[in-house]
């Protein structure tokens, strides 16, 4: 036991949450509305939806992969959920539609990124145009709204003070954990990521294993989508674009390699964390808002700088 | 005396690698020097080559003190080398390459063009090499792009060559080319210093021999006065009986049958059948196919027409995780790009081929996949104290034990090992031979793949010989002859 206590105590996860620890302590300190429930509630929020698109970036980048496209699937599937409720659709199917739209999306990069062996930069950016056009084209380039008050229990319902999502997100965070770590298809990726010709050599589907990793990542957007059009009361085919560089960001601040074959769940959602964490105390010390942009940035780059001169020592 | 290595010491952290070196060169020799892998061979040439520092010791270069610091300033005294790995750039072409950073200029300062082409042209000329200049060099065989790399070499006009493992993958013809070009170099008076695991080259072009063993010299002295017993008795410290320890198995029933298998453009029409307990040899020169054939069976690349039929019963092989599951298992060539996880552990490496072995109620079992790596590493006796420890680090002959490790963990029927032994020591080939030996003690059948016709007349049950994608001929193991092989390799009858 005590050896895997060690690697925790030396691992860049366990670096991060001091980092994380050591930025809530100041936070609170320098605003005492920071501990409030409310704002302990809008926080929860916004790491569902941060987190969230940032476990999905991570999943890609273990396997060596990357993708742009994650913030126009959640934008796509926005736009089918916002139709399907328009049009007066049980918000249960609406939820569904929307979210097996963006599997499919994910399914779509998968196949050409695992089977048609295309760069999965290249082949996302092409897919995030594709999947914002069809938005825009469906939803006539204009914001749905008018949706029935029933669909917000996913974005806006509370059990206790808990909001819905941060519990269905913690769920999510758990479960991928666990399948990462523990099963052999976990193991698959990670491997795929460090060496996907050595993978295929061994005997490792390469391509099944690189349309599940996109599909997830097309799921998980599509959770997205739900929570976030349900909060925000409203749907546009632009709605996940501001999320795709942040969930970029905190997947690389909680431990990605984009060389691939590293990374953790975890890291990912402390990563998530800390940029909503410096966002929401820049908000309430009244800190211009060009700093909630320069700050976080700066704050990647100087961490980007420990982790590589640790590499190296 | 052209060069003289005097009393060099050098440790890697705790660990001593070379111990008293005194190592000395005449003009114009050509010196063999071998050892095992970690014998500190490598470790030598890059301290001349101010790759390496020392921790003690002197050298003379043409008479004079040197301690060079850095390749350029040891490429500007004369030593050049050629490494393991090509060093050149594959998108250039054969004469930008050779003249690479010192391109003849106008006065504009522009490159000369015409000139490049035709001075190159005579160079490769001067070595009997048809090699166009204007080639592009990745459209090069990697022999070819060896000899270019050669010729740049001594365009430079260099008063020492080192040439690290040089023939690696070279067919037969490619090697007799090679040394007909270190017999011209030779009569430039250029010394060289040669690196190699194959004993039976030294003898086609070195004046004396090195022996190097634990990072010190443990013999030199003129070929003639050396026989190839002592040598390896020298270089292991073990007497070694029989180079190619073949078992006499009883052969059993056909397990595998390849019918007119071809790929368009590359295969054409591949019948051979393989049987329990039997190790078939394929062989040919470079672009024969033989590379691109054992790929095919473990469906890395498509087959167009054909069919492979594994125990009687024909197999749709789409992806390598058919073929593994259907029996099959291939040790692939390239150490690095093709076979390991470099940042992952030994216990990752070699429970890749079969994840389900080291699972409880379908999950990981880290326990389980320790206690099972451990015991592949006590068996290829692997040096390393853990599991855990990064394939990064060990030493090449340890990270080419994991390939097998990991093979024989996943225990398939039908091994393909493709270029199994290159760049490899003669007591670990030995290892190796013994390792397929006991794989078909336990009935499994083996491709052998290899351009070392040599082991594999010396090893196998049959040779199949290709040629352009075809197979041209097939020997049984007592009409094989390397001569016979050759002949059909090229293309005569």
């Amino acid at each position: 036991m005590l050896p895997v206590i060690n690697k925790v105590f030396k691992s860049k996860e366990f670096f991060l949450l001091i980092f994380l620890v050591a930025l809530i302590v100041i936070v609170s300190i320098a605003s005492p509305f920071f501990l409030s429930i409310n704002n302990l509630a809008f926080i929860a929020q916004q790491i569902s939806e941060v987190g969230m698109m940032s476990m999905a970036m991570m999943l890609v980048i273990i396997t060596g992969g990357i993708d742009f496209s994650l913030g126009a699937i959640a934008g796509f599937s926005g736009v089918v959920i916002g139709l399907m409720l328009t049009s007066g659709a049980n918000i249960w199917l609406a939820a569904f539609s929307g979210i097996l739209a963006s599997t499919l999306c994910g399914a779509f990069n998968g196949y050409l990124i695992g089977k048609k062996n295309i760069s999965s930069l290249l082949a996302t950016l092409s897919t995030s145009l594709v999947f914002s056009g069809i938005g825009i084209v469906l939803s006539k380039g204009q914001p749905l709204s008018d949706f029935p008050t029933a669909y917000f229990i996913f974005g806006q319902g509370n059990l206790g003070y808990v909001p819905v999502q941060f519990i269905g997100f913690l769920i999510i965070t758990a479960m991928l954990s666990f399948i990462l770590y523990y099963t052999p298809w976990g193991r698959k990726m990670y491997l795929i990521g460090e060496n996907r010709t050595a993978a295929a050599f061994s005997g490792i589907n390469t391509d099944k294993i690189l349309l599940h990793a996109y599909t997830i990542a097309g799921l998980l957007s599509g959770i997205t989508a739900v929570i976030l059009t349900s909060r925000l009361s409203t749907a546009r085919a632009d709605l996940g674009n501001s999320y795709m560089l942040q969930s970029l960001a905190a997947a690389v601040l909680g431990g990605a390699d984009l060389k691939g074959g590293r990374g953790t769940i975890i890291g990912a959602v402390i990563g998530a964390t800390i940029f909503v964490i410096i966002n929401n105390g820049l908000t309430l010390l009244n800190f211009p808002s060009f700093m909630q942009v320069l700050l976080p940035g700066l704050i990647l780059i100087v961490i980007l700088l420990i982790n590589n001169s640790a590499h190296y020592s | 005396m052209l060069l003289e290595m005097k009393n060099i010491y050098k440790r890697f952290n705790d660990n001593p690698v070379l111990n008293g070196i005194d190592f000395y060169l005449e003009k114009g020799e050509v010196r063999a020097l071998i050892g095992e892998n970690g014998a500190g061979k490598s470790t030598l040439m890059k301290i001349l080559l101010g790759l390496c520092s020392m921790d003690n010791g002197e050298i003379y270069f043409d008479g004079h003190p040197i301690s060079p610091s850095h390749y350029n300033e040891a490429q500007s005294l004369g030593i050049s080398m050629i490494f393991h790995s090509i060093s050149l750039i594959p998108d250039l072409s054969v004469a930008e390459n050779i003249f690479l950073q010192r391109e003849p200029l106008n006065k504009f300062r522009a490159i000369k063009w015409g000139q490049i082409y035709i001075e190159a042209k005579k160079y490769l000329d001067s070595f009997n090499l048809t090699i166009n200049p204007k080639a592009l060099l990745a459209d090069l065989p990697t022999s070819q792009q060896r000899f270019v790399e050669i010729v740049k070499a001594v365009s430079n006009n260099p008063k020492l060559i080192i040439l690290d493992e040089p023939t690696i993958g070279f067919t037969e013809e490619e090697a007799s080319t090679f040394f007909n070009l270190i017999k011209k170099i030779k009569t430039l008076g250029i010394a060289i210093v040669y690196i190699t695991h194959r004993l039976e080259e030294i003898e086609n072009i070195c004046d004396s021999i090195s022996i190097m063993r634990n990072g010190l010299i443990v013999k030199t002295d003129r070929l003639s006065n050396i026989d190839m017993e002592t040598l390896i008795k020298l270089m292991s410290g073990k007497t070694i009986k029989e180079r190619y320890p073949k078992l006499d198995i009883p052969i059993g029933k056909e397990v595998l049958s390849v019918n007119n298998l071809s790929i368009n453009g590359i295969l054409y029409n591949i019948n051979f059948s393989l049987k329990r307990g039997e190790i078939l040899g394929i062989t040919g020169l470079y672009g024969s196919g033989k590379e691109i054939l054992s790929e095919a069976l473990f469906g890395l690349i498509p087959i167009d027409d054909g069919a492979i039929v594994l125990d009687d019963s024909t197999a749709n092989i789409h992806n390598s995780e058919d073929a593994v599951s259907l029996g099959l298992g291939y040790v692939a060539p390239n150490r690095h790009a093709e076979s390991l996880f470099l940042n992952r552990s030994i216990a990752e490496n070699i429970s890749v081929t079969n994840l389900e072995a080291v699972t409880k109620h379908k999950l990981l079992d880290r326990e389980k996949e320790f206690h099972i790596s451990k015991m592949y590493m006590h068996k290829l006796q692997i040096k390393s104290p853990t599991p855990q420890e990064r394939v990064k680090v060990l030493s090449s002959g340890d990270q080419k034990k994991i390939i097998l490790a990991k093979w024989l963990h996943r225990k398939s029927n039908i091994m393909i090992f493709d270029e199994p032994t290159s760049g490899v020591d003669v007591a670990a080939k030995i290892d190796i031979y013994n390792i397929i030996n006991e794989l078909i003690r336990s009935g499994v059948s083996i491709i052998f793949i290899s351009s070392d016709v040599q082991e594999l007349i010396g090893m196998c049950d049959r040779i199949i010989v290709m040629c352009d994608g075809r197979m041209v001929k097939e020997f049984y193991r007592n009409q094989a002859s390397i001569e016979g092989i050759f002949r059909y390799a090229t293309g005569n009858k």
